[in-house]
């Protein structure tokens, strides 16, 4: 495993800040556009960074320094999700709804060529000599100098203020969208060149964006005339005077970037003794802010680095900067191997991941890449981590399934000190033979599955969808082909899922079968072969009187001001047409738990009656998952007493109803108040389900013995007759009888005279085939009746009893 | 005047037989300027425009065609209202130190003549004019209204509900108290108006979309991407924009109505060559204006069948 390291970084942040005039100042800030969208959202691969990420934190860096000051301020977006990505008539709205005196959007540019370079850029709204607001040009002047002041950027023969109009002279009067409909001046700020990667490694450190938001700060102050700050702020870079950078990055030498930045730096600055501790992303940045102007000793140091220190000034409103060549420290020591990866006799490695070996000492490359060997051979490439400590050898394709290989390192391995190795190290591991299934639903002989089902097989490691063709069917008893809905995506997850296309009949069995060729994307096979048989539930519901159809949006609060415990904020509710058992539409349930003990709930804006009758039956369908995670109802009464009620546990998938008696809940009258999800442990994180139809009062779900409803009443004769002491009465309900909620249905039974014996149904029911028992142990011989009665119906048939 | 033939195209087509676009006119000539943010008078014998940037404010009879110019203050053309009086209401921005300061003027379309009734105004959320005659803004979270003989005067007590964005916020005044609804929670709420009737609001929630609450701030209807929304004068139907862009352009924008409970949602522009933005219902319900991104203003007629 790699080592993780956690950087800390500590800003030495006063939470005093000189109140300056900016009290009553609206400003409006603006961090582009949102979301994770490579095609918009300025995606540089190495380092991983993103624009709107990186925007998106220079902004919350302003808004919290500003408001220190007094301003007002508003912030067009508030994350950096999908739904962040505002139109560019959203951003100046907000703007021009808030009156702000002042709107700025923050941004990080790109050449859009193979060329590199690294320049601030301001523009604002007009001509370069016919600005739309003038004073939007005097602001972006001021933007422009105090950028160069805090960016590593240079001061090339390039536009770096500019009017929108005379920059993009291609676009007409059209300029940037963002400034187009501003009631107020606006600019927008390029702080520096994110596909320049030296800068890109820069921005991914907070507090260099951090002190971009100070740039805007000043620039600010300085367009309302509200003085000047009083503290001041320390920055520079720490690099290897002796080791250059990758030259594809086009370091530019007048920034210092053709030598290597150093990682986990640490700053130490006298009196105050403020520390900084650096990250890992390759800026060897460190940063103090909101110093009292004066004297100070700066320590600064790195691992194997010899600590180096300067004396500084701090002066007021302003940045000083000091960079750092640290000196390597020499050691003589031999080195020593402190672990690998995969550890020595490891069984199941992946068959694709990485070999790593970590030293004690930054080793010399060409040594100790020749120094390393596996047997058997596999060819690969190496790339080095951690202060040149880590050697990673990543094969070229793919290792052989089931193979033991065994790895050296020779003592011709080397630090950069020329110190050898004393001795040779080598370990084994034996990689993975087989795919393994994890888990798979439904469970081979179950009985009571959705209609809908999502059949799934989860293994360990990601599918090779080539390899599926031939290895799995899906039939139904007579073995003909049903046609599922594949869901690719999950392949890379491990999974095989689908779904049937049309229903699933009730009562039907099922098989699927997978076969032993379905392999992953290592090559490695299943090599078995599993059959699973499964029936549909063979329940008929009938509908109840639905409280709530889940097609309009507005009915239910968010789950965040709902009473949730434990949530993130990706936990949501909405409707939506994803999924649905009814109509067009059903309620989308999306959480993610924080805590061991989390809970998920979401209430109805306005609770609903389910009426006072404890034998009426509430339930609603849920599209199920396999979370583990329980399923509860809440309900509260006339009082305002909230019940809830454990429904099921979500281990099922499709479309199933699931329901409560409401005597089971409370007596007396009850309203439908929300759904809950409660944790059942801390590795139940997540889930989705959907829900639809809301309803109480439908009838007793029966057996479908026949699949089609009735379409007329029935009363068949019992069997056997004559009988002793019971026998089986059969009847059908239609469905044009049936009401909401199902008609009223008796079916008693009379002796000769008359009299009433017996009541074997006395309840509404829904339409169906329904047998009851009739159980005569405590009646005498002789001849009796029974009487269906059901709305406008009745029937009477006779039967014999013989003791 | 020419009319785009992918918008006469879309001409005549019925929507589930409920609504049709009778006519869609171009009602400015890019060679008389660049209008933007049209909006209808009381009896919708005028209509009132403005540039890009609310800079300046135009008067278009709707009988002749012809153009007066009023103004060429700042913001004078953000959310001008008109009054049953034939006078028009607008505001007047002046940075001094760079601060925004605002002043609210009273222009009377007969005479011609312009009024100052409220200057050095600042921080104070939108200009809105209730029930045609109530001018009335908000400031440090008390509602003001201006009264008939011009005096400023902090309002006890409003009949008519008047919503405002305060600093991001959803916030309606009614009956004197004031509210703040944020039915979808913190964030950025904007393009808020009460219906016509009185009885729901509308408004953009930034990163969801536009959204109608009755006036306890309960969602009765998401519209979705939807901007810029605007009420009918019968409170029936909203009218709003849907505008996509790369970041930094406009690439597409069509308008479309919604009914106010939205359960119906029929477009009614349909172009690539043309980008419909800023609709506006008329006193007419048959009727909305609205401007291209090149700067054109734009009659929709409508029939309701």
């Amino acid at each position: 495993m790699k080592l993780v390291k956690i950087i800390t970084i500590l800003l030495f942040i006063s939470t005093t800040f000189f109140a300056q005039s900016l009290s009553g100042v609206k400003i409006c800030i603006d961090p582009g556009h949102g979301g994770h969208d490579a095609a918009n959202d300025r995606h540089i691969i190495v380092p991983d960074f993103w624009e709107s990420e990186g925007n998106y934190s220079k902004a919350l860096h302003a808004e919290e320094i500003l408001t220190s000051l007094g301003a007002t301020v508003i912030v067009t977006r508030a994350g950096n999700t999908d739904n962040d990505d505002l139109a560019l008539s959203v951003r100046s709205g907000i703007a021009n709804s808030n009156n702000v005196d002042l709107f700025h959007s923050i941004h990080s540019n790109a050449t859009g060529t193979s060329t590199r370079r690294n320049s601030s850029l301001v523009l604002f709204r007009g001509y370069n000599d016919a600005p739309v607001f003038p004073d939007a040009k005097s602001y972006a002047a001021k933007v422009y100098e105090n950028l160069e002041k805090v960016n590593h950027v240079t001061n090339l023969s390039y536009t770096n203020i500019s009017g929108d109009w005379s920059f993009y002279p291609d676009w007409g009067t059209s300029g940037l969208g963002v400034l187009r409909g501003l009631t107020m001046p606006g600019i927008l700020s390029e702080g520096s060149f994110h596909d320049y990667i030296p800068e890109a490694f820069r921005l991914k450190n907070s507090s260099y964006l951090r002190h971009e938001a100070w740039a805007i700060t000043r620039s600010i102050l300085e367009h309302f005339n509200a003085g000047t700050l009083p503290n001041g702020n320390l920055a520079g870079v720490l690099r290897d005077p002796n080791v250059n950078v990758s030259s594809t990055y086009q370091p530019i030498s007048e920034l210092g970037d053709t030598k290597k930045p150093l990682n986990s730096v640490k700053a130490t600055l006298q009196p105050g003794n403020y520390i900084y501790n650096g990250d890992d992303q390759n800026n060897g940045y460190y940063f103090f802010d909101n110093l009292t102007p004066g004297e100070y000793k700066l320590y600064v140091e790195a691992e194997d680095y010899s600590l180096d220190s300067s004396n500084v000034t701090i002066v007021a409103n302003n940045s000083t900067f000091v960079n750092k060549n640290l000196t390597l420290i020499v050691n003589e020591n031999n080195p020593n191997v402190l672990e690998s990866y995969p550890q020595n006799n490891t069984v199941n490695f992946s068959n694709s991941a990485n070999i790593e070996i970590l030293f004690d000492i930054q080793m010399d490359k060409a040594s100790t890449e020749s120094a390393f060997s596996i047997s058997p051979i596999v060819a690969g490439t190496f790339s080095w981590e951690d202060n040149n400590k880590r050697l990673i050898f990543n094969p070229t394709s793919n290792l052989v399934a089931g193979q033991l290989y065994e790895v050296t390192i020779s003592n011709l391995a080397k630090t950069i000190f020329d110190k050898n190795l004393l001795f040779g190290y080598n370990f084994q591991f034996t990689t993975r033979s087989k795919l393994n299934l994890i888990s798979y639903y439904p469970i081979n002989g179950s009985d009571d599955i959705s209609r809908s089902v999502e059949i799934r097989f989860q293994f360990d490691q990601a599918i090779n969808a080539g390899t599926l063709g031939g290895n799995i069917s899906f039939t139904d008893s007579q073995g003909k082909a049903v046609t599922p809905s594949v869901d690719f995506t999950a392949y890379s997850k491990g999974i095989i899922s689908f779904t049937p296309v049309s229903d699933l009949i009730a009562g039907e069995s099922y098989k699927v079968i997978i076969g032993e060729g379905i392999g992953d994307i290592e090559g490695v096979k299943f090599q078995e072969n599993l059959e699973v048989v499964f029936t549909v539930e063979n329940v008929l519901y009938t509908n109840g009187e639905i409280i709530d159809d889940f097609e309009t949006a507005g009915n239910w609060k968010t789950p965040q001001n709902s009473g949730s415990i434990g949530i993130d904020e990706t936990t949501n509710f909405e409707i939506n047409s994803s999924k649905k058992y009814n109509g067009n539409f059903s309620g989308e349930i999306v959480y993610s738990f924080i805590s061991n003990d989390g809970y998920y709930k979401i209430s109805r804006v306005n609770s609903v009656a389910v009426g006072s009758n404890g034998e009426s039956i509430f339930g609603l369908w849920i599209y199920g998952e396999l979370s583990g995670n329980i399923l509860e109802y809440w309900f509260k009464d006339s009082e305002n007493n909230f019940y809830s009620k454990e429904v099921d546990t979500l281990n099922f998938t499709g479309w199933k109803m699931k329901d409560v008696k409401l005597s089971d809940v409370a007596l007396g009258n009850l309203w439908f108040e929300g759904i809950g999800i409660k944790q059942v442990s801390s590795t139940n994180i997540s889930g989705k389900i959907y829900v639809d139809d809301a309803q109480y009062d439908f009838a007793t779900p029966v057996e479908n013995e026949v699949a089609n409803i009735p379409t007329e009443y029935l009363l068949s004769q019992n069997y056997p007759n004559p009988f002793n002491p019971s026998t089986v009465i059969k009847y059908s309900i239609p469905s044009f009888q049936t009401r909401v909620g199902g008609g009223f249905v008796t079916l008693k039974i009379y002796d000769i005279l008359g009299s009433e014996v017996a009541t074997l149904v006395n309840q509404r029911q829904g339409s169906g085939n329904y047998s009851v028992t009739f159980d005569a142990s405590n009646l005498t011989s002789g001849v009796y009746f029974y009487r269906l009665n059901s709305g406008s119906f009745t029937k009477s048939m006779k039967m014999l009893l013989i003791k | 005047m020419k009319i785009s033939f992918l918008i006469m195209f879309f001409v005549g087509v019925t929507f589930a037989q409920e609504v049709s676009v009778v006519s869609i006119d171009q009602l400015t000539k890019i060679e008389q300027g660049k209008f933007y943010y049209p909006v209808g008078n009381i009896d919708d014998s005028k209509i009132a425009f403005s540039n890009e940037i609310y800079k300046g404010l135009w008067l278009q009879n709707n009988s002749d065609g012809k153009i007066e110019k009023i103004n060429d203050y700042y913001s004078s053309g953000f959310e001008p209202n008109f009054t049953n009086d034939n006078q028009i209401v607008f505001r007047k921005d002046n940075f001094e130190n760079n601060l925004r300061y605002i002043s609210i003027h009273k222009y009377d379309i007969s005479k011609k003549a312009e009024k100052i009734i409220e200057s050095g105004l600042r921080n104070i959320a939108q200009i809105k004019v209730a029930n045609e005659t109530e001018i009335s803004f908000s400031k440090d979270q008390s509602l003001f209204e201006i009264k008939a003989n011009n005096k400023l005067s902090k309002i006890a007590t409003n009949v008519n509900p008047i919503v405002m964005i305060e600093n991001s916020d959803l916030v309606l005044y009614k009956n004197g108290v004031r509210s703040v609804l944020n039915p979808n929670g913190d964030g950025n709420y904007l393009w808020a108006s009460v219906s016509p009737d009185g009885n729901n609001l509308v408004y953009t929630f930034a990163e969801e979309g536009s959204f109608v609450t009755n006036l306890n701030g309960e969602i009765i209807a998401n519209l979705g991407y939807a901007h810029y929304p605007q009420w009918s004068s019968n409170s029936k139907w909203i009218v709003f924009m849907k505008d996509y862009d790369n970041g930094e352009l406009v690439t597409d924008s069509d308008l479309f109505i919604a009914s106010f409970d939205g359960k119906k949602e029929i477009r009614i522009t349909d172009t690539k060559d043309i980008h419909e933005m800023y609709p506006v219902w008329s006193k007419s319900k048959n009727r909305i204006y609205f401007n291209s991104t090149k700067g054109i203003i734009y009659k929709i007629e409508l029939k309701f069948n």
